[in-house]
């Protein structure tokens, strides 16, 4: 059992790293 | 009863018509079967994330998640948790890959990797998927429109179907769209609106702890992690987590929707931010309603029917907006389930058994005919299982959708799986599932028909892989007329499936078989076995010897900026018009648009260059609907360097 404040920080971090690798993929693909 | 009714019937009825109004304005949009299906590649990031945000705002979200945050606190936020993890899981994977297929559906892919036996078996659970899923959202919102507003549930189906059935025939994808945009506003809206009340009227957290039990605040609480303790069920962390991998990933729709975008850019950043509003709107937010049903005191028959307990006290007015939100959610699912089962009936099964080698335009009708008729099934779907219930149903489309997911994955990641092992994984877990779906066995035993989709799916596929040595031959004839066409194609600069498949009008699997006659020449290689290097092609040396370009200039043009000399032609008329028109041009000004185009590049033609260009960053795309283009400085720095292209070859 976690603290449910624990699954909000474990989501936000999930989306800013899943940002971050899929715009590095944009720009390694961009001009293809 | 009086006014609150009232203004409910009145607020429905202006929605609906609202509704049809864009099914009518749409229609004219449509200039052919791509139009029809993919929206002619022209949604922008911002549609397609709060389209595909509209899409989990389902019915079953509305009812599972705050039923679960009744049930089990802040728990039911994995029903969006789940969905957010399928779309990021989606847009660092698959968003790009699919996108650069250039395919209209997912079996339309597989046909192109695994030949058209398997495009059609597999369009066969894709479509009953997404006829299953159109069928759970429409019973869904009968049980909603009629417990609010008395109408009998026959009433309450024919009333949303008939509605959902007009705009999608008239309008296609564009209508789906545009209609979505709208519900996933509504759909936010419903969600604050309601919270934003309870916690003004009753207290903000400090109530719910107060009024709550301390399990209510932890992960998993009563939920469980799942099947490593013996729970198979939806319902608990990995069964949703792997449910929503299941209904997102490998869902014909979903993949139409990424083919619609306007980029590959627009595809991946639409994702990321559709999961960033379902995880904003859709997790603790609206678990929290449900534990204020809890901390109120509400008592229900069953936990899923909470939110519409809530709506009911909500004042007059606001109760009508949070409805429509509702009905937006339930009808953006719906209407998207439509067009994945049209799209792939048509695409898949009619264009390729009847209509190899139609014209996009000559397949409008068959394709409007099909999602018609396909959602005639959902209504009769719906009015037949009444008694079924959302869940159940939904739980038929988690199955089929599951059983080509290891296919999936596999025609973009394993590239040495054989053609007749995804055949024959996908045709014997079809019915082995049917069989288990039918039976109704799950509901005794609790295991959910998607581990069995999945895990007969997969583990078939292993197996025959491991036996399967021998590659089946594929029939498909290329003509050597279209093979030349595409290799010049592919030397000016389309080096994606995508832009290929555009331009030349031909079928995903004609087009693929021409590059890999190509490839087998030795006069095109492939960046990459796999992932999204596959997806790229590039010419070798001797490749290079074949090409012809108008002069040097242009081999470089191409090498530098991926574009030819027709696209800076094209560019140098588009920069003196934009100068007249303003800062930008819309698909719709059909004035400018004309003034661009000649006997050998029809509208048609000009649209598909434009978003080639696009994609290749030499052009910009702006415009919420429809696209509109302006330049950017790439745009500048091309024409600075290679504006007088076409006065040279003259010279020459």
């Amino acid at each position: 059992m976690i603290d449910w404040k624990y699954s909000v920080i474990v989501y936000v971090i999930a989306l800013v790293v899943t940002l971050v690798i899929a715009e590095k993929r944009i720009k390694k693909y961009e001009t293809h | 009863m009086g006014i609150r009714y009232t203004v409910m019937i009145i607020t429905i009825i202006l929605y609906l018509l609202w509704m049809l109004w864009i099914g009518l304005r749409t229609r004219k949009w449509i200039d052919g079967m791509d139009d029809y299906l993919v929206a002619g590649r022209e949604i922008g990031t911002i549609t397609l994330s709060v389209g595909l945000f509209s899409i989990i705002a389902a019915g079953t979200t509305y009812s599972g998640a705050t039923g679960l945050g009744y049930t089990h606190g802040m728990a039911g936020a994995i029903w969006g948790l789940s969905w957010a993890t399928a779309a990021m899981l989606c847009a660092i994977f698959f968003t790009p890959l699919i996108r650069a297929t250039g395919g209209f559906t997912l079996p339309e892919w597989l046909g192109m990797s695994y030949g058209r036996n398997t495009q059609i078996i597999t369009s066969f659970p894709q479509t009953i998927g997404s006829i299953c899923s159109g069928a759970a959202q429409l019973i869904g919102s009968a049980f909603i429109l009629s417990g609010l507003t008395g109408w009998s549930y026959f009433t309450a189906v024919m009333v949303s179907g008939i509605v959902v059935l007009i705009y999608t025939y008239l309008g296609g994808l564009w209508a789906v769209a545009y209609t979505e945009l709208i519900q996933g506003i509504f759909c936010i809206a419903s969600v604050i609106i309601t919270l934003a009340y309870l916690m003004f009227s009753y207290g903000s957290f400090d109530f719910l702890i107060a009024n709550l039990e301390p399990s209510y605040f932890t992960y998993p609480g009563k939920l469980g992690w799942g099947p490593p303790q013996g729970n198979w069920a939806l319902l608990t962390t990995i069964g949703c987590i792997f449910g929503y991998i299941m209904i997102v990933i490998p869902n014909t729709y979903i993949w139409t929707k990424t083919a619609s975008s306007r980029s590959n850019k627009a595809a991946t950043r639409g994702f990321i931010i559709a999961a960033s509003l379902c995880v904003l709107f859709l997790t603790w937010p609206i678990a929290m309603i449900g534990m204020y049903g809890k901390a109120i005191g509400i008592e229900v028959q069953n936990s899923q029917m909470i939110f519409g307990a809530v709506i009911k006290n909500l004042p007059i007015g606001l109760d009508s907006i949070v409805l429509i939100g509702v009905l937006s959610a339930i009808m953006s699912t719906a209407s998207g389930a439509a067009m994945g089962a049209g799209a792939s009936a048509t695409r898949d099964l009619y264009q390729t058994f009847f209509k190899p080698k139609s014209t996009p335009a000559e397949l409008t009708i068959p394709s409007k005919i099909i999602t018609f008729i396909c959602w005639l099934f959902i209504i009769v779907l719906a009015i037949m299982f009444e008694k079924i219930g959302t869940l159940q149903m939904l739980g038929l489309s988690f199955a089929y959708f599951s059983v080509t997911f290891p296919a999936f994955v596999a025609s973009f990641y394993f590239p040495t799986v054989k053609k007749k092992t995804v055949f024959w994984s996908v045709f014997i877990s079809l019915i082995i599932t049917t069989i288990y779906v039918f039976s109704m066995v799950w509901t005794i035993n609790n295991i959910h028909p998607m581990w069995i989709g999945c895990g007969v799916s997969l583990v078939l596929l292993i197996i025959i892989h491991l036996f399967n040595k021998q590659e089946l031959k594929e029939d498909m004839l290329v003509d050597e007329h279209d093979c030349d066409k595409i290799f010049n194609l592919i030397s000016k600069g389309r080096t994606q499936l995508v832009y290929l498949i555009d331009e030349t009008f031909q079928e995903g699997k004609y087009v693929q078989s021409a590059v890999d006659r190509l490839i087998e020449r030795g006069l095109v290689i492939r960046q990459n076995n796999k992932g999204m290097g596959y997806q790229i092609f590039s010419l070798t040396e001797k490749g290079n010897e074949k090409a012809i370009y108008v002069n040097d200039e242009e081999k470089t043009l191409v090498a530098e900026y991926g574009i030819d000399a027709h696209c800076v032609t094209l560019l140098q008329r588009m920069e003196s018009l934009i100068k007249t028109e303003g800062n930008s041009i819309s698909f719709q000004n059909t004035k400018a648009m004309n003034n661009l185009i000649s006997n050998d590049l029809t509208i048609k033609d000009l649209k598909i260059l434009i978003l080639f260009m696009n994609s290749k960053g030499a052009l910009q795309l702006t415009g919420l609907m429809r696209a509109s283009f302006k330049m950017n400085s790439r745009t500048k720095e091309i024409l600075s360097k290679y504006g007088d292209i076409e006065l040279r070859r003259e010279a020459l």
